[in-house]
């Protein structure tokens, strides 16, 4: 599920403010490295850095702050990201932005939540939620509701489904009023995350009315992001209710719908709640196929972030080292230029000495 | 008193490390807090004392199988390593580092970390660099291990068995860990001294027992109890190897209870593990960033060196070069001053013969002997004397022009009015020294006075010039007559 609150981070730069022609240019320039920084972090950079010199505004320079430590956050280098939170936060203070300041306060909350620090991920988005309310902007609707959608599930690690629903609907209303086609996606996330936590507080028929509600949503829109994580909720919700045998026929059709697309971390999850459906029914044959399974899927995902996580690990000290060797080849430029410098100004001033 | 107190300080820092070192194995928890206190007091002890307590924190963590916690400590090691100059705890920071890498899967940075081992022990001596040569062996041995190349692994183990080091007591222990795991055979060693190893090795001891049948739950419930320090995670392995014993039993219960326990283990322990593998990337980040900064540090001050002395050579010769051509502006301006000068002169010259040729005047005879006869009464006369006298004052007492009676000297004395008027006075005082000898009693200002000088020295010289020898030799020549 972090994937998708990546997702749902880079919508908040994604609203416009440009005042004139060349900012507006350099505006969508910055979004759409924005944006590319969920796939392709390293180029993000490269596009981001051409764009440096160009900026001369404030708000352009917390925006370009902040896609950068997107980037560095898809990157996984989260110290970098925190970084440049900060450094867009303090930006958008010094010339009293509020709009950037709640952007850059969403963005480092959403930074220590991924850190699991979550009392410093609330703090953070408590100040921008007291600016929220101070503003009353109808602009803000879709961070505010980012924003709302962030505290909810730091209530929800922390084992406080009951405030973490009240800040799901909350969410919702927000994207709900915000009345843009491109935030269903937040939304439909959103009631899969409030999904879980009726079921945590044993409300799961409601549970299993939202799950409904988000599997005809995205089969209507063709979201297909969620529908499959809407499917396993729903078969959690019944299997809440205990009715087995109708969650395991939901999670079968699942399995064989994603099958073919290999998703682990998808299939992870089906295996897992279908190994605990077997265990409601007692079933220790198909509870040991599927745990298996589900141990498999683990400790293939496992090897398969190993060695992600090594590649990109290899990667960062590659960027590094080139880094470092272009910074190498400016210095021998830079001795160079000094010895031609200074053996070309001895040689003239010798030769006007001689003549 | 201020020193003793903070010399008393240290100590009791490092009293405390000893502490933690002595506790790390049979009560983590306890060394962690007591690591935990030298660095919450940083002002406690030296920054070599609260990075030694990172370090240990490390250990201790990776000891636990807490990865994570033990990347977080590592990464606020590496904060301060700036500020650390102890070689050894640098190689003890990249032996950890290896050991995480290891069991994180991040092979490429392990080799890296046993060179940077290998570097930092270089300026080690005795026990240190023992130490340090052990940590690497073992990092070698554990990277094979985990490469499955165990063949190698054993062999590595088999040829430093016998290595020995007291500041790391335990790397033979370790070794037979390893040589356990491959092999899959319990532990024979005694641990009476290490609970730590004790509790590793009857956790091998009971997943043999699985692989032999000869397993029962109250031997898992009792080595739980009595370790309860170290925490669930070790027990990962034994669940899993019970699971897949007794579900393929037909006790159902125990099957769902065994594999809900290691799923929970298996979870818990990728999970950490995959944050382990995040603070990675982050510590990684750090330490190639403070590279990259302390190299572009140094170069930025070779460069700044090199300009400082370039625009220094510059600027002397510079210098150089605006005060030489001051000096030749000078010449050629004093050459063409004296060129000026010299053609102003001989122009001067020209002009003055040009004129002369034009103005040749001719004194009649009648005035010419009258004045020679005037001249001749003034020269036996006192005048000679006067000290304001001059060619235009004689001239006007002689009832003639300067311009006839510098012409008629010139013509008849053969000299100019100076010469004149000296010789006559110089004339006058001989006369003078000769006829009067109380004359002879004076002193040369007296008869420079006399005889109608200004000054002495002009005196003593024009009379050496008409006379031949010094007023003073003239007297005494007189005195000895």
């Amino acid at each position: 599920m972090r994937k998708l609150l990546f997702i749902l981070f880079w919508m908040i730069s994604t609203f416009g403010f440009g005042q004139s022609e060349s900012h507006i240019q350099l505006e969508q320039q910055i979004t759409a490295a924005d944006r590319m920084a969920f796939s392709n972090p390293d180029s993000a950079l490269i596009a981001l850095k051409k764009l440096e010199p160009k900026l001369d505004d404030d708000r352009l320079k917390s925006k370009f702050l902040l896609a950068k430590g997107s980037a560095y956050s898809v990157k996984h280098l989260s110290s970098d990201a925190l970084r440049l939170g900060l450094a867009a936060l303090n930006n958008s203070e010094k010339s009293k932005d509020s709009l950037m300041m709640i952007n850059s306060l969403g963005f480092i909350g959403n930074q220590y939540y991924i850190l699991k620090l979550n009392k410093k991920a609330i703090n953070y988005l408590n100040r921008a939620e007291t600016i929220i309310d101070y503003l009353n902007d109808n602009s803000l609707q879709q961070v505010t509701a980012n924003i709302y959608f962030v505290k909810a599930l730091i209530y929800k690690d922390n084992l406080d489904p009951e405030f973490a629903i009240r800040y799901f609907d909350k969410a919702i209303n927000e994207y709900i009023k915000s009345k843009n086609k491109s935030i269903l996606l937040n939304i439909n996330i959103t009631k899969i995350q409030k999904g879980y936590s009726l079921i945590d507080i044993g409300k799961a028929k409601e549970a299993e009315i939202i799950f409904s509600e988000v599997i005809r949503e995205s089969e209507k829109n063709k979201i297909a992001e969620v529908y499959s994580y809407a499917r396993i909720g729903l078969a959690a919700s019944l299997e809440s209710q205990k009715e087995f045998l109708k969650a395991n026929q939901i999670l079968l059709e699942t399995e064989k719908q994603i099958g073919k697309s290999q998703d682990i971390g998808m299939l992870t999850e089906i295996y897992d709640a279908l190994s605990q459906n077997y265990l409601g029914q007692n079933n220790e044959n198909r509870y040991f196929f599927y745990n298996q399974k589900l141990e498999n899927n683990l400790l293939k995902n496992e090897e398969i972030e190993k060695k992600s996580f090594s590649d990109l690990l290899d990667k960062n000290v590659e960027l590094q080292n080139v880094e470092l060797n272009n910074n190498r080849k400016l210095f021998y430029i830079f001795m160079i230029l000094i010895f031609l410098f200074t053996f070309g100004s001895l040689f003239y001033i010798n030769r006007r000495i001689k003549s | 008193m201020l020193a003793l107190q903070a010399k008393s300080q240290i100590t009791d820092a490092q009293n405390l490390t000893k502490d933690v070192e002595a506790l790390k194995y049979s009560d983590p928890e306890k060394a962690l807090k007591t690591a935990q206190y030298i660095v919450s007091n940083q002002s406690f002890g030296s920054v070599d004392d609260v990075y030694n307590a990172y370090l240990l924190q490390a250990e201790i963590y990776i000891n636990l199988g807490r990865y994570n916690d033990a990347v977080v400590r590592l990464i606020s090691a590496d904060r301060l390593s700036s500020n650390v100059y102890n070689s050894f705890l640098k190689a003890k920071n990249n032996f950890l580092l290896g050991k995480i890498y290891v069991k994180t899967g991040f092979q490429n940075a392990m080799s890296h970390s046993i060179s940077e081992l290998e570097k930092a022990s270089e300026s080690l001596e005795g026990e240190e660099k023992n130490t340090a040569v052990i940590w690497k062996t073992e990092l070698e041995i554990q990277k094979l291990y985990s490469e499955k190349k165990y063949k190698d692994a054993l062999s590595l183990i088999q040829k430093n068995k016998n290595l020995q080091s007291e500041l790391y007591p335990t790397f033979g222990i370790q070794l037979q860990l390893i040589r356990s795991e491959i092999e899959n055979k319990p532990i024979t060693v005694d641990f009476k001294d290490n609970p730590y190893f004790q509790f590793l090795s009857n956790i091998n001891l009971l997943k043999a027992k699985i692989q032999n049948n000869d397993f029962q739950e109250s031997d898992l419930v009792s080595l739980k109890k009595q370790n309860s320090q170290y925490g669930d995670v070790f027990y990962k392995e034994i669940y899993q190897l019970w699971s897949q014993k007794v579900c393929n039993t037909s006790d159902s219960q125990n099957c769902f209870r065994v594999r809900k326990e290691y799923i929970r283990l298996l979870k818990l322990s990728i999970s950490d593990l995959q944050e382990a593998r995040v603070n990675i990337i982050n510590l990684v980040d750090q330490k190639e960033k403070q590279i990259n900064i302390s190299e572009k540090d140094f170069q930025n001050k070779i460069l700044s060196v090199l300009l400082s002395i370039s625009f220094l050579l510059v600027i002397g010769f510079l210098i150089y070069y605006l005060v030489l051509r001051n000096r030749v502006k000078m010449a050629n301006s004093e050459i063409e001053k004296q060129h000026l000068f010299d053609e102003y002169e001989q122009k001067l010259t020209d002009q003055l013969k040009d004129f002369q040729a034009s103005n040749v005047f001719v004194i009649p005879e009648k005035t010419e002997n009258l004045i020679l006869s005037k001249l001749e009464i003034f020269e036996k006369s006192k005048e000679v004397t006067n000290p304001h006298l001059s060619l235009v004052v004689l001239a006007k007492r002689l009832d003639t022009n300067s311009k006839y009676l510098s012409e008629i000297i010139n013509k008849h004395k053969e000299k100019n009015f100076s010469n004149y008027l000296n010789e006559l006075r110089i004339k006058y005082i001989v006369g003078k020294l000769e006829n009067n000898p109380e004359y002879l009693q004076y002193k040369t200002s007296y008869l420079a006075e006399e005889a109608g000088f200004a000054s002495r020295t002009t005196f003593t010289t024009i009379f050496k010039n008409v006379t031949g020898t010094s007023p003073s030799q003239f007297i005494e020549q007189l005195k000895n007559k």
